[in-house]
């Protein structure tokens, strides 16, 4: 069969006009004794974690078990890290506080945001938004664009510019590949298995997680019991991290 | 005696030579995405350097390339006509060239089907994945049918106004969808500004007709090219207009950022011209290109114009390639100040892509003979078919002897 140029052009061009075919629509189970929630979220009580030992053990604790290579300088991997008040409230920073406080430091991890800007730019669906509000992460799927990165306020993600080399693999959580975006899923793998998130089981109480939507969970105890701050709130991303300071 | 004939004409050498250029930076393209320590100056507070820079600029050269269409098609100005073809080819190898730089950027290139196999429709990259190509074919398309037209004297079909009424807005989309890659980001209030992409869409129109105007004046020999200095003057009346709205565009955004004095929206600024002195110098040299070009002696001036069309596309360049990315992540997401500079891999596999660009225009040009305005006293104006090409290619003598067009 003989294909003329015009046939040819007209064929490919209907070809592009298709729309791709979705994968037919499945559906997840939870398993059997998985955590749930309507909205995830987690209160850090900046009070307790005064201690930098603490802080440090909850930061080696989530990197060592994700198998995150934090390694410093300017690309340095981090799901969770520590940083000044100023830097992380940047505008909400009175000229006058108490000096304990401006030189507080103050966990930040993925905030989790209930309209988060990642998902809306990111061109595969990599970033998710699940529906009991924590923004997961298909690493399989990621094209690294890092559009995500860039739209992020906050800082959470952060791209495998190398390889991983890690001195020891944690198996439970494989490695990522080079040239992927990664950062906090809040433990989903631990939820889905009936745990509490990693950082939330060291942190000796100071980091607590539980349902929003459930008036008598430990998070919403503890936030109508304390004044909380959120993160950038004016831009309207709805973080679900709270700080109580 | 008759002088020798040199082994090489100027065109191979210069094509040789973008070879050249094209060859080592290919390589260590391929060798970037199997190495490691990938070599670029990009880091976590920085995603975005050279390479989506490049992507921006040359986005917005591709978009320019269809701008001679509206007169001389909507409006029967045949003094353009000369401009149609040089500006599709230079629409064509920019927008090759752009998609290279996207592809470059990836960190995992071979996955970007994803992008297509799981749309997401509220991402922009989405919408530039179905738009670059799609430019491509449109773009592909028009010079076929201008080309069948020339060659064979065949009357164009019948939507082919169609066609390039939709070749004229798929460019214009084209550079709204690079301007809201960046302007729609809430975290960067360096590019959160609505003016964005009209400023965007006024600098794509000096910067391409500038590069065709320069490409015609260096080609003038290898191309045999010799432009109606009427469409000239129009072009660089063009220029001037739309440069002198991209530095307006550009005054109003400076006036909400520094009348409102918002942080989010001063504090890039502020980490930007922290950093370096070339955002003074990118502006300086816009505005000095602009008031050489804005006036008719400077317009006129044998020297001073072409000047002034260099000077105009380094600043543009130097906006969009070059400070465009670092500055909307020079303020981090914690308040800081992250400085770019990119590597020299980095920098070589740019010019690499630049290179292919480069090639795909030349070899654009040197396949479509361009017409020449007839020569006073000479009534013939065929097609302007070099000398050499019509003696050693009879048959195509012919069929272009049919008519004048194309």
């Amino acid at each position: 069969m003989s294909l003329s140029r015009r046939r040819f052009l007209l064929l490919a061009s209907s070809a592009l006009a298709t729309p791709p075919a979705a994968a037919a629509g499945g559906q997840y189970l939870a398993a059997p004794g998985a955590l749930s929630a309507g909205r995830w979220a987690l209160v850090m009580d900046t009070r307790r974690l005064a201690r930098p030992e603490l802080r440090e053990s909850i930061i080696n604790a989530c990197h060592a078990f994700h198998n995150v290579l934090s390694r410093p300088g300017p690309r340095q991997m981090a799901w969770i890290r520590q940083q000044d008040f100023s830097s992380v409230f940047t505008d909400q920073v009175p000229p006058v506080m108490p000096a304990e406080l401006s030189s507080r430091k103050i966990l930040i991890l993925c905030n989790h945001c209930a309209n988060p800007p990642c998902v809306r730019v990111c061109p595969t669906g990599a970033a998710f938004l699940r529906e009991d509000g924590i923004v997961g992460m298909d690493f399989h799927r990621c094209i690294g664009c890092r559009y995500c990165m860039a739209a992020c306020p906050f800082g959470a993600r952060s791209f495998n510019f190398e390889k991983p080399r890690l001195a020891a693999v944690h198996p439970a959580f494989p490695p990522r590949t080079r040239g992927v975006v990664e950062k906090c899923t809040f433990c989903a793998e631990r939820l889905a298995a009936g745990l509490p998130p990693l950082c939330v089981e060291v942190s000796e109480g100071a980091i607590v997680f539980g349902d929003l939507q459930d008036p008598s969970s430990p998070v919403s105890a503890l936030l109508t019991e304390n004044f909380s701050l959120r993160r950038k709130p004016e831009l309207g991303t709805q973080p679900g991290v709270y700080y109580i300071l | 005696m008759a002088a020798r004939r040199p082994i090489l004409s100027p065109f191979a050498l210069w094509l040789l030579l973008l070879c050249g250029l094209a060859v080592p930076g290919m390589y260590l393209l391929v060798r970037q995405s199997g190495l490691d320590a990938c070599p670029t100056g990009l880091n976590n507070d920085v995603a975005w350097g050279l390479y989506i820079g490049q992507f921006t600029f040359l986005a917005g050269v591709a978009a320019s390339g269809v701008v001679f269409l509206l007169p001389f098609h909507f409006h029967g100005d045949e003094r353009f006509r000369a401009f149609l073809l040089p500006g599709e080819y230079l629409a064509l190898g920019a927008v090759i060239a752009a998609c290279l730089f996207l592809l470059a950027d990836l960190g995992q290139p071979a996955r970007i089907w994803n992008i297509l196999l799981h749309p997401n429709p509220g991402s922009i990259i989405f919408w530039d994945t179905l738009i670059l190509p799609g430019y491509v074919l449109l773009l592909l398309a028009a010079a076929r049918i201008r080309r069948h037209w020339r060659e064979y004297g065949a009357p164009p079909p019948f939507w082919h106004k169609g066609l390039l009424t939709l070749s004229i807005l798929w460019a214009l989309a084209l550079h709204t969808v690079t301007a809201f890659l960046y302007a729609g980001l809430a975290a960067r209030g360096f590019w959160l500004s609505s003016v964005l992409a009209a400023r965007f869409l006024a600098s794509a129109l000096c910067s391409g007709p500038a590069l065709l105007l320069l490409i015609c004046f260096a080609g003038r020999r290898v191309f045999r090219f010799s432009p109606d200095p009427e469409a000239v003057g129009l072009i660089l009346k063009l220029i001037a207009y739309s440069m002198g709205l991209n530095l307006f565009f550009f005054s109003l955004n400076c006036f909400s950022v520094f009348y409102s004095q918002m942080p989010a929206l001063t504090a890039p600024y502020a980490a930007l011209t922290a950093l370096s002195g070339i955002p003074a110098w990118c502006a300086g040299l816009g505005i000095v290109s602009f008031l050489l070009l804005a006036f008719p002696a400077g317009r006129a001036h044998p020297v001073l114009m072409p000047l002034a069309l260099v000077l105009l596309l380094f600043s543009l360049w130097l906006d969009k390639g070059y400070l465009l990315l670092p500055g909307g992540f020079a303020l981090t997401p914690l308040g800081q100040t992250a400085a770019y500079s990119p590597t020299l891999t980095e920098a070589c596999i740019s010019l690499s892509i630049y290179a292919v660009g480069a090639i795909l225009v030349s070899l654009g040009l040197l396949n479509c003979p361009i017409p020449q305005p007839a020569a006073p006293g000479n009534p013939d104006r065929r097609n302007g078919i070099p000398e050499r090409r019509r003696r050693c290619c009879p048959g195509r003598q012919k069929r272009a002897g049919q008519d004048g067009n194309y």
